[in-house]
């Protein structure tokens, strides 16, 4: 059994499409003129190229068939009032609201307001309920409070 | 060969693009488009190099091409988009009217500039390699769209060391006298988007330099 991969139905249902990508285009370069094994007497170096585009090629299907063989759909909590993967989260800190979606690190986009569980910021909200007070400590502190919690 | 040659020369206008952010702090000289790109790449390798499941190669070339759009689109930056009203529709005509704004964006903001950076960039990178032969034409833009989509751990490990190189310069800048630069944000913004474990590290040096 390996590695769980915690993943929104919309995140996975974009590793299927990746995958379904990856393997129509290893289907096409095949098909395609591959380079010659030998350049005079020596190793092509296009086929080189070509051998190791191929086999990073395979290793990502590999990877990602693994992900989808390993996913387990985030589901809300039984427990609403708590942050767990998958939560909505709306936060004030310095002054200013913000809302966050807390997904697993495959899915991370913070561009798009998806923060990783893995991030220190993502890390300390998870188990935290509406109202709590999140200090993230270091030299530079911030304490992030939790206005909302939505599934 | 003569496509090849024009493209290497647009491309060197960026070493002397200085970038936009650190215009708006007032700073002289700033760092310029091109060594930006350096210095992301040579993270990218450095970090990238004993990841496992990883294509080395394809994320130092995403590296170089990451902000290569600049030597056409605008270098739209986070103040930028903090000027972006929430509630109403923000499109490519708007961008002139910005007037770049301190503090950092919410989460709609940067949707917002995402969305309209993304298409203006598109335009940008379209530009540069249309003279280029058709294969390298192609991996210039896949290197681009894939960090734009940020779905591979190469995509994801360029742009959080784009943030890491960013947040560098800013606290060097900071503690040359730039104390206009509000480094609690920019601080809790890597606090907000890094996950790699060898970035955060970084984020830990660079947090105790200061």
């Amino acid at each position: 059994m390996g590695k769980k991969h915690h993943l929104t139905e919309t995140g996975l249902e974009k590793i299927k499409e990746e995958l379904k990508e990856l393997k129509e285009k290893r289907k096409k370069e095949t098909k395609e003129d591959v380079p010659n094994v030998l350049h005079s007497e020596d190793l092509n170096p296009e086929f080189l190229d070509f051998r190791k585009k191929m086999h990073l090629l395979e290793k990502r299907i590999i990877k990602l068939e693994e992900v989808i063989k390993n996913a387990e759909i985030i589901k809300p909590p039984k427990d609403k009032d708590v942050v767990a993967l998958g939560a909505k989260v709306t936060i004030k800190a310095d002054g200013q609201e913000d809302e966050f979606l807390i997904v697993g690190s495959l899915e991370a986009n913070p561009a798009q307001g998806k923060i990783s569980n893995e991030s220190l910021v993502g890390e300390k909200l998870l188990g935290k309920k509406k109202g709590d007070e999140v200090l993230i400590s270091s030299k530079v502190k911030t304490v992030y409070k939790i206005k909302d919690i939505n599934y | 060969m003569k496509e090849l040659f024009k493209f290497i020369s647009r491309v060197g206008e960026l070493k002397t693009e200085g970038r936009r952010g650190w215009k708006l702090h007032g700073i002289e000289n700033p760092e310029t488009t091109a060594s930006h790109i350096f210095h992301v790449a040579m993270l990218v390798w450095v970090v990238g190099r004993k990841k496992e499941d990883f294509d080395l190669e394809k994320a130092v070339k995403m590296a170089l091409v990451h902000d290569l759009c600049e030597v056409y689109s605008p270098d739209l930056t986070s103040y930028d988009a903090t000027a972006i009203d929430e509630d109403k529709e923000f499109t490519k005509e708007d961008v002139k009217d910005l007037k770049p704004t301190k503090g950092r964006p919410t989460t709609k903001q940067r949707i917002k500039m995402k969305k309209v950076k993304h298409e203006l960039e598109e335009e940008a990178m379209e530009k540069i390699t249309k003279d280029l032969s058709p294969d390298l034409s192609e991996e210039i833009n896949e290197l681009w769209q894939e960090h734009e989509e940020r779905n591979t751990p190469e995509s994801k490990l360029v742009k959080q060391s784009d943030n890491i190189i960013n947040l560098l310069q800013g606290m060097e800048y900071w503690k040359k006298g730039h104390k206009d630069i509000e480094y609690k944000l920019w601080v809790r913004r890597a606090k907000e988007t890094i996950d790699d474990p060898h970035l955060l590290e970084f984020l830990k040096e660079i947090e105790e330099s200061l």
